[in-house]
C-alpha cells in the first residue's frame, strides 16, 4: 500500500506530530503580536518574531465539511464514502481532518468538536469527533 | 512615463480531448508552432519563454521545457500557481516586454492528465503533510466550497447546476468540445455524487489539451499581418497554498486582482462583453462572479437564471465550453486567454458574441486562493 499520503517530519513540525500520540494539539503561537498559526512554524507569518509552542483545547467549530464518495489512489478508494472537514479550533487557526465517530453525512456546518487523533501507521493524525461524543 | 501597448498577437489551441501516444511536451510544440503561424513569427523570433508545470521530473522542469523545445530565451519565467498561472503570466510577460527584458514573449503550456492517469500524491513534507492524509480530492475542495456558500446564501443544488446547462449549451456549439449534447438542471442533480453537494456533471472535464499566445509590443505588433488584441489591465492575488487556512473561508481573492485589472484597464464589469472564467467546478462560477463586481455577495444565483451566461444571453461567460464541457487538462488558465482572444477578433464560430469589444478572464489557481485577472480589448486605449 503507498505510504505517500502520510507526514514526513521535519525540524519544524517533528514536535507537533510527537504531541499527538499523547492527544495534544499544538500550534504554533507568536509572543510578539499574539497570532496563533496552523501549521505549526517558526517563525510568526504576521510579524516574523520567532514563535513558541501552545497546547490548544482541543475543541473547534466545523466550518465546511463534505463526504468524500471517490478517490482514485489508494488508501482512500478503499475507505470511501468518508468525511473531510475543515475546522476552526477554539485558538483561531482552521485545520483539515476528519470527523470520525459519526456518519459522514451527519457531520454539520456549525456543529462543536474535539480532538481525537488516530493513529495509522505509526503516525497521529489530528482528527476529530463531536463534542457531545460520549468520552470513554 | 507611457509605457508602451502590448498585444497578443498569436493563439492557439494543440489537438485536445481524448488524446494517445502524446506526451505534453509535444502538446507544447503543436500549441506554440500554431500561434506563432498565427502571429506571423516563427520560432527563432522567441526571446521571453512563459511556461509552468510541464515537464513534472526533473528539478528544473522550465529549463526543460526550453530544451526539449529547442529555445534560447533570455527572459525565462516558470511561475506555478496553477489554474491562475497564465492570466498572471500574461501580466508578468506585459511587464517583461514593457521593461524591454524580451521582445517576443511564447506562454505556453501542455498536459496529458486524460491518458496519463496520476498515480502518486503531492511531494511529500511541509506543508503537504498537513492536508494529504486527509484525502481530499480537488472535487471534494468543491463540495466543502459549495456547502459553505449553499449554507450561508440558502442556495440549492439547482443554481449550481445552472452554470453547467448555460456553459453546456455553449460547448454544444464547438465541434472540438468533448462534450456536447445539451444538459438539463435535472440531468445535473441525477448524476453521480462525487463530493456532496458536488455532482458529476458539477465537475469539469478531464482531457489532454495544450495551448499557447505569443506576445509583443505595439511596435512589433503593427509589422505583423495578425490581428492584434490588447491587454488592457491585468491584476493577480495570492492567498493561501494549503486548503484549510483559507480565510475568510469561501471568499476567493478574485476581488482583488480583478480591482487590479479594472483599474489598469480603465473599465468595470458592466463594460465586459464576454467573460472567461475558470470553471472547474460549478460554483467556482458563483464565486467569481460575485468577487468580480458581476454582482454582489450570495447574488451570483439570481445572475446565472435564465440563460445569462449562455453565448447568446446578457453576460456570455466561458463561450467555448469551458472546462466544465469542452477540455480542462490540468491549469487551463491557458484556454480562457485563447477564447477571448477569438471572440474579440470576431472568430468565435456559432458562439461569437456579437460586438465584443472587451473580454475579461479570471483564473484561479490551488485551493481557490490565487486568482490572475486580464482584460483584454479589440481595440487598444
Amino acid at each position: 500500500m503507498s505510504q505517500d499520503h502520510l507526514p514526513i517530519a521535519d525540524a519544524e513540525s517533528e514536535r507537533f506530530w510527537a504531541a499527538l500520540a499523547d492527544s495534544v494539539l499544538l500550534v504554533s503561537h507568536c509572543p510578539a503580536c499574539g497570532e496563533n498559526t496552523y501549521y505549526p512554524r517558526a517563525y510568526c507569518p504576521r510579524c516574523w518574531a520567532r514563535t513558541e509552542w501552545l497546547e490548544c483545547s482541543g475543541r473547534g467549530v466545523v466550518i465546511a465539511t463534505t463526504v468524500i464518495r471517490q478517490h482514485h489512489l489508494k488508501p482512500f478508494r478503499g475507505r470511501t464514502p468518508y468525511n473531510v472537514a475543515v475546522v476552526a479550533l477554539e485558538e483561531g487557526p482552521q485545520l483539515l481532518t476528519h470527523v470520525l465517530g459519526v456518519e459522514p453525512e451527519a457531520v454539520s456546518i456549525g456543529s462543536g468538536v474535539r480532538l481525537a487523533p488516530v493513529l495509522e501507521d505509526g503516525w497521529w493524525l489530528p482528527t476529530f469527533e463531536p463534542a457531545d461524543a460520549d468520552q470513554e | 512615463v507611457t509605457l508602451p501597448r502590448v498585444a497578443v498577437v498569436g493563439a492557439a489551441e494543440s489537438d485536445f480531448g481524448r488524446l494517445s501516444g502524446v506526451t505534453a511536451l509535444e502538446l507544447h510544440v503543436q500549441a506554440a508552432s500554431r500561434a506563432l503561424a498565427d502571429a506571423g513569427l516563427t520560432k527563432d523570433d522567441v526571446d521571453g519563454l512563459f511556461t509552468s508545470g510541464a515537464a513534472m521530473s526533473g528539478v528544473m522542469p522550465e529549463a526543460a521545457t526550453a530544451e526539449y523545445m529547442g529555445l534560447h530565451p533570455r527572459y525565462l519565467e516558470g511561475t506555478n500557481t496553477g489554474g491562475s498561472v497564465f492570466e498572471s503570466m500574461l501580466g508578468h510577460a506585459v511587464a517583461a516586454l514593457q521593461g524591454g527584458a524580451c521582445t517576443v514573449a511564447l506562454i505556453v503550456y501542455g498536459a496529458t492528465p486524460r491518458s496519463s492517469t496520476i498515480t502518486r500524491y503531492n511531494r511529500p513534507g511541509t506543508p503537504s503533510s498537513f492536508e494529504e492524509p486527509f484525502g481530499l480530492t480537488l472535487p471534494g475542495r468543491a463540495g466543502m466550497v459549495a456547502g459553505h456558500y449553499m449554507h450561508r446564501y440558502g442556495v440549492t443544488g439547482a443554481d449550481l447546476a445552472r452554470v453547467a446547462v448555460s456553459i453546456r449549451r455553449n460547448a454544444s456549439l464547438n465541434p472540438l468540445a468533448l462534450n456536447r449534447e445539451l444538459i438539463t438542471v435535472e440531468d445535473v442533480l441525477e448524476s453521480r455524487m462525487i463530493a456532496d453537494p458536488i455532482h458529476k456533471l458539477d465537475c469539469c472535464v478531464v482531457t489532454d489539451g495544450g495551448g499557447a499566445l505569443v506576445v509583443t509590443t505595439e511596435e512589433r505588433a503593427a509589422d505583423l499581418p495578425s490581428e492584434p488584441v490588447w491587454v488592457l489591465g491585468y491584476g493577480e492575488a495570492l492567498a493561501t497554498e494549503t486548503f484549510a487556512a483559507w480565510r475568510p473561508f469561501g471568499e476567493m481573492v478574485a476581488g482583488e486582482s480583478g480591482n487590479r485589472a479594472f483599474e489598469m484597464a480603465g473599465v468595470t464589469p458592466a463594460d465586459v462583453d464576454v467573460l472567461q472564467l475558470y470553471d472547474a467546478f460549478t460554483i467556482n462560477v458563483l464565486l467569481q462572479l460575485e468577487a468580480l463586481g458581476f454582482c454582489k455577495p450570495g447574488e451570483a444565483r439570481d445572475l446565472v437564471q435564465d440563460g445569462t451566461l449562455d453565448f447568446d444571453g446578457s453576460l456570455p461567460t466561458n463561450t467555448d465550453g469551458g472546462g466544465l464541457s469542452s477540455n480542462h487538462p490540468g491549469m487551463r488558465g491557458i484556454f480562457l486567454l485563447i477564447e477571448a482572444v477569438r471572440q474579440l477578433r470576431g472568430r468565435g464560430g456559432a458562439a461569437q458574441v456579437k460586438d465584443a469589444a472587451i473580454a475579461l478572464c479570471n483564473g484561479t489557481g490551488g485551493p481557490y486562493s490565487m486568482t490572475g485577472t486580464v482584460i483584454l480589448g479589440k481595440d487598444g486605449r
